[in-house]
């Protein structure tokens, strides 16, 4: 018994030896003892660790949650939640929050009362009607008697797809002053006549800069007004290379909280990022005379934006660095906003909503000399309106790509064109 | 340590941020040990340090130790997580290799990939007292006398216990390693 519990006491004392990062000493083990530490050494070389992006990131979330608390934006422990809503200047939340608890005494009276009588009906989570949900999708432009084909045979069977009910992002002066804070600006908070917004705009430097916060989606945009960047004729620019851009433009959305929550690490998503050029334009080439786009002023660093797997598509859609020369950030666009299931809807399939588009359906852009269109893509995804409106559910649209072709079959120029999907 | 209102924020922001900077590995090392996917470990980890910045004011070090009051949070807050979704660190032992295949990490080479994997196979096969302890140990990196009063067990208990848990996995790592060998 005594041997047992010294040989445990040896074993326990190896292990601690290997977990304060020290050397297994092998004397006086067994061979299942000298095993069983190898062991553990091997399962402590796999432990998880935080990587340094998400170290990082929630580093930064909560310091920026401590800011803000302190300005009074957030209900701190000390004060508590009811303290911070029944203040006077919340006089409207404070209302909302009276009617919802109003509410829920009432709906638990009648639940109650239900339960002496006859059961209460349960109801369904049914599908919304379609006037409960609206499509905005751009206008149709198309010339008439356009020929309609597609590179690929299309999907006749019809499926189904989520509708979510979209959260924006809280926005007040002292959530637009933190992150103003945080993006370096000086200046203050200023709501704009309609109400749209929220700017912080910075003219203390040399250039302009500029945030916005729209107030009814709760995305941000962040502006350097440079005009160097849009003088035609100035030198090319030294840009960073294409990935150390985008890493650049990855960890400033990151440590100004504005990457959704999922995006904690570089490598999950770096498949996803597109890097383009942009702010080149037309020059002429001295040996050939011909007409060239000069070389970009910048990079547009596009991340991928989706809800539990499906693409985002429309003007909504958009989360995005440019970065510039020696890797100055000039814009960021986080057009996100928090999305939950709310049901499961039968959609069309991919042959009828390419009919619907041919047919005079759906939504599409095209110069007025096009006399074809050719669909090369069709795919499924989540239609997000524009930042500056107030959308409470995200519906899926089929989104067509392809080229539109002049009478002599000669390719005009790329089109997007989108129709709704749900049956 | 208590908080007067002015000047707290930066207060606040200076020690809570050292008590991140110093505790953020074992807290998620615990949580990732306890659930077993990385993602979820990850929003629990931060789940925990919005708790613990909430309950900051009120905390006192000289009634546990950062790493203690951390790791309590993080022990309800797992529990919480695995009672709501019903889910606990079980994976059954046939569907190593569809899980094997569903995590690119490039960093990793395959066959590290698939020992880790492996080695969470067989980690959910243990009893959930013996799941806690090899968390607390390798994950909170606490010693057996901080696990004993954790667990309110007595300290040899705990080595024992520890002791029988690593041979049990050392036994089950064994045998997908033979049967590999055999395949």
């Amino acid at each position: 018994m005594a041997k047992a519990e010294a040989d445990d006491r040896k074993f326990m004392q190896q292990l601690d030896s290997i977990l304060a990062g020290g050397r297994l000493d092998p004397s006086g083990l067994n061979s299942d003892e000298r095993a069983d530490l190898d062991f553990a050494s091997r399962m402590l070389a796999s432990r998880d660790e935080p990587s340094p992006e998400y170290r990082l990131w929630l580093r930064s979330r909560l310091m920026r949650r401590v800011a803000l608390e302190t300005r009074g934006a957030l209900p701190s422990a000390k004060q508590g939640l009811l303290d911070w809503l029944f203040e006077r200047r919340k006089p409207v939340l404070a209302s909302v929050i009276s009617l919802a608890v109003l509410l829920l005494i009432v709906v638990t009276g009648v639940w109650y009362t239900g339960r002496a009588g006859a059961p209460m009906a349960v109801v369904p989570a049914s599908p919304l009607p379609a006037g409960e949900y609206a499509v905005n999708l751009p206008s149709r432009i198309v010339p008439a008697n356009i020929k309609f084909s597609s590179e690929q045979g299309l999907s006749t069977a019809p499926g189904t797809a989520a509708v979510y009910e979209l959260k924006s992002r809280p926005v007040t002066p002292d959530i637009a002053a933190g992150l103003a804070d945080e993006l370096g600006l000086s200046g203050q908070p200023e709501l704009s006549a309609d109400g749209s917004r929220i700017d912080v705009i910075d003219t203390s430097g040399e250039v302009e800069r500029r945030l916005t916060v729209w107030t009814a989606s709760g995305a941000v945009e962040y502006n350097v007004f440079d005009p160097e960047l849009i003088k035609p004729g100035a030198g090319a620019p030294e840009l960073p290379n294409q990935a150390e851009a985008a890493r650049t433009g990855y960890n400033v959305l990151l440590q100004s909280g504005l990457l959704p929550y999922g995006y904690r690490s570089f490598s999950d998503i770096q498949g996803g990022i597109r890097v383009t050029g942009g702010g080149g334009y037309p020059v002429q080439d001295e040996k050939t005379g011909r007409t060239v786009e000069s070389p970009a002023r910048y990079w547009i660093v596009d991340f991928p934006y989706t809800v539990n797997g499906l693409e985002a598509t429309g003007p909504g859609a958009k989360i995005e660095a440019v970065i510039g020369a020696g890797g100055k950030v000039i814009s960021l666009f986080s057009y996100w906003r928090e999305a939950t299931p709310r049901y499961e809807g039968r959609v069309i399939s991919p042959d009828e909503a390419f009919r619907e588009l041919a047919e005079g359906g759906g939504s599409i852009d095209i110069p007025v000399n096009s006399s074809a269109v050719v669909v090369r893509q069709v795919n499924l995804k989540l239609w997000m309106d524009p930042p500056s409106t107030k959308q409470s559910l995200a519906v899926p649209v089929y989104e067509f790509t392809g080229w539109s072709l002049d009478k002599n079959g000669r390719v005009l120029e790329g089109f997007t064109a989108w129709t709704e999907a749900l049956d | 340590m208590t908080y007067n209102d002015s000047g707290l924020g930066s207060e606040i922001a200076r020690d809570f941020g050292q008590i991140y900077d110093s505790h953020l590995t074992c807290v998620y090392r615990y949580i990732s040990y306890r659930v077993g996917d990385p993602l979820a470990a990850a929003d629990l980890t931060s789940t925990v340090f919005e708790k613990a910045l909430t309950a900051f004011r009120t905390y006192r070090r000289e009634k546990a130790a950062p790493q203690t009051w951390l790791i309590t949070i993080a022990r309800n807050t797992v529990t919480d997580y695995l009672r709501r979704s019903s889910r606990r660190n079980t994976v059954p032992l046939d569907s190593a290799r569809y899980v094997l295949s569903s995590d690119p990490s490039p960093e990793e080479t395959a066959e590290q990939k698939e020992e880790r994997e492996v080695l969470r196979i067989c980690f959910s096969i243990l009893q959930q007292r013996e799941q806690e302890i090899v968390s607390l140990k390798f994950g909170a990196g606490f010693n057996n006398r901080g696990i004993a009063s954790t667990l309110g067990l007595t300290e040899s208990n705990v080595g024992a216990i520890l002791f029988r848990t690593i041979r049990k996995l050392r036994q089950c790592f064994q045998e997908w390693q033979n049967g590999k060998g055999r395949s």
